[in-house]
């Protein structure tokens, strides 16, 4: 049997633009190559990368470029080309790291790579890791209230996607990562229900943040968590959910690809605590949660949580906090 | 059109608490049909009922997963294979892909439906392995079926766009994950039924092994005074937790 080496980063080009995932890709693979101290190869699929490869310019030169032309023309399912590309690199590689995208069009193919080739393979994976020499990930598993950690038999290939959004883009050579906030802030649709984000304290730096998510439904939801946050002179955040739905600005969504807060008190309510949403205020003091769905990640990290609808709680709350102390 | 409908057993994640001591997970209740899977036998039945045909529901696991085939059966299904092993818990995706394509090569389904993932591994890697061990195309994504002859048109989610795809069978179709409830449950009378349905066992003929090893799933040690109230009124709650706000000195 022939020895594995090296890291291979499967990134994707669509239109001849790098995908942003693919930077995150990079990112991974780039910590992975370094930590076995193994040759990173990075793989530039797509049905046009002519551009991409130009762009990428003063790559390290350490790093082996690997131009893999799809062509879609004579497959019923776009997916099919990719893979079969794929395929091809990893055969003619045999790396000991494969790593495809963990994108909802990547996806359609990783898997089925991994099993053409008969190779173990991971998916969702949040982090990286090189202990002892073998590389080591983690994965949230049991609807994202527990964690595992994956290693793999050094003697065999390990081929994982990651989830999109967990690990810190880089620069590929001279394309600089897009951020993630700016993916989000393109997805978010230009007007909101919320009010304008000029007449609100500063998410940044707030001593107490009051967030929503898509279980703040509609305006009578958002109008709800902002009273709240007035109740509690704290500032308003939302989850990329409560974003993408137009409920609130990008301006203030919390978490990988919005604003990372540091708060003595971070209230959640109708969020269920995703880990990119997680990324961005698990180092908040004290974390209140209230959740209709007992099993909410959000719990798991939760101070004081209240099983219950928001609708019922948070005007109940509001009271209670308006009400005068019994002393 | 011979159906095929892949239905895991898994633990009931709704009832998994977490020991905020150890952060071990705690499996109290029976396990259940996977949540993803129940969607996929509701599809095989639209399915079955737009273009006839007989459904078999098909399971990978110890004699305990004769439960998940019943309820497929007293769901709607019409036939069920069991495919024995005692050891999936040591197996990854492709070993689970490759027992269960094995199982079902020879039995000329047209269709073979798969839910997106599984509640307790959560790897959303099976369907489309099974597709490629058969050599077949799969379809992800997948929200409604409409069937002519041997061709399917599958109306599909592709990453936020809907689009409608035509394809030919063989192939498998991976059912788009859905908040809703099922419309179609397990019947009392459909258990009566499914008491005289046909139950097939074949021995998983694949090593149950991965190269992969995982440690024990855990979950956030919490500290000792954290508080969840569950069952209590929200003012009750709200007063609590308002107490608790100004005991912490958080309220501005
Ligand atoms: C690349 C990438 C980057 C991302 N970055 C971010 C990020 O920075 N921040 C972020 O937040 N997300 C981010 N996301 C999105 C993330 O994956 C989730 O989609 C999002 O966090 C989910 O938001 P949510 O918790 O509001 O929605 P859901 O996960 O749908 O949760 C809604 C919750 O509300 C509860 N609920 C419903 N109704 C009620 C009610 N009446 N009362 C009480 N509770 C109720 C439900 O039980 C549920 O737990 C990113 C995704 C990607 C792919
Ligand atoms: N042991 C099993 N028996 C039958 N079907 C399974 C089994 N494991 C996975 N599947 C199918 O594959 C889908 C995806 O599972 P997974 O890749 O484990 O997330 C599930 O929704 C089931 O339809």
């Amino acid at each position: 049997m022939s020895q594995i080496s090296g890291v291979l980063v499967l990134a994707e080009c669509f239109g001849g633009v790098i995908s942003p995932h693919s930077h995150e890709m990079f990112s991974a693979g780039q910590a992975l190559s370094e930590g076995l101290g193994e040759q990173f190869i990075l793989a530039l699929l797509g049905t046009y990368q002519e551009d991409a490869l130009e762009q990428i310019g003063k790559l390290d030169p350490s790093i082996a470029v690997v131009s893999a032309l799809v062509d879609e023309e004579n497959v019923t399912l776009p997916y099919q080309a990719w893979e079969d590309v794929a395929a091809g690199v990893v055969e003619q590689h045999q790396p000991r790291v494969v790593i495809t995208p963990g994108t909802a069009f990547g996806s359609d193919y990783g898997a089925r790579l991994a099993a053409r080739l008969g190779l173990p393979m991971t998916s969702y994976v949040t982090s990286v890791a090189v202990e002892n020499g073998g590389v080591i990930v983690t994965r949230d598993v049991l609807g994202g209230r527990a964690e595992t950690a994956i290693r793999c038999d050094p003697s065999t290939t390990l081929v994982m996607a990651l989830e999109p959004g967990m690990i810190d883009p880089s620069a590929i050579g001279d394309i600089a990562a897009i951020s993630l906030q700016d993916v989000f802030a393109e997805l978010a649709p230009e007007s909101t229900v919320a009010t304008p984000v000029s007449t609100r304290r500063p998410l940044k730096g707030a001593e107490r943040v009051v967030s929503g998510g898509r279980g703040m439904r509609d305006a009578t939801g958002v109008a709800l968590v902002e009273e709240l946050a007035e109740a509690l002179d704290a500032a308003v955040g939302a989850s990329g959910a409560a974003v993408v739905m137009g409920l609130s600005p990008h301006d203030l969504q919390v978490g990988s690809s919005g604003e990372v807060v540091t708060p003595k008190l971070y209230l959640a309510a109708g969020l269920s605590g995703t880990p990119q949403h997680l990324y961005g205020m698990r180092e908040s003091q004290f974390v209140v949660a209230i959740n209709s769905d007992p099993n909410a990640p959000i719990f798991q990290i939760a101070d004081f949580g209240i099983v219950g609808d928001l609708f019922e709680v948070v005007p109940a709350l509001i009271a209670a906090l308006k009400a005068p102390v019994a002393s | 059109m011979r159906i095929a409908v892949f239905v895991k057993q898994v633990v009931d994640v709704r009832t998994v608490r977490i020991d905020g001591q150890t952060g071990k997970p705690k499996v109290a209740d029976a396990p259940v049909m996977n949540t993803a899977d129940a969607h996929a036998v509701n599809a095989a039945i639209d399915l079955k009922e737009i273009a006839g045909g007989e459904i078999t529901a098909v399971s990978l696991g110890p004699k305990d997963v004769l439960d998940v085939l019943v309820s497929a059966l007293a769901t709607g299904a019409d036939q069920a294979l069991h495919v024995a092993s005692d050891e999936t818990s040591t197996a990854d995706s492709l070993a689970t892909a490759q027992a269960l394509a094995s199982a079902v090569r020879d039995e000329g389904f047209d269709v073979l439906i798969a839910g997106h993932r599984s509640d307790d591994t959560e790897t959303a890697q099976v369907g489309m392995q099974i597709a490629e061990v058969l050599g077949i195309p799969h379809l992800s994504g997948v929200m409604t079926v409409a069937a002519d002859g041997e061709s399917l048109q599958v109306q599909r989610d592709a990453d936020g766009f809907p689009e409608v795809l035509t394809v030919q069978t063989p192939v498998v179709l991976i059912i788009k994950e859905s908040e809703e409830a099922p419309k179609r449950h397990p019947s009392l009378r459909g258990m009566m039924q499914a008491k005289r349905k046909l139950v097939r066992e074949v021995e998983a003929d694949v090593p149950m092994t991965s190269a992969l090893s995982w440690s024990e799933p855990m979950g956030q040690r919490v500290s000792a005074d954290r508080i969840l109230l569950e069952g209590v009124p929200a003012e009750d709650a709200a007063v609590q937790l308002a107490a608790w706000l100004r005991e912490h000195r958080l309220v501005g």
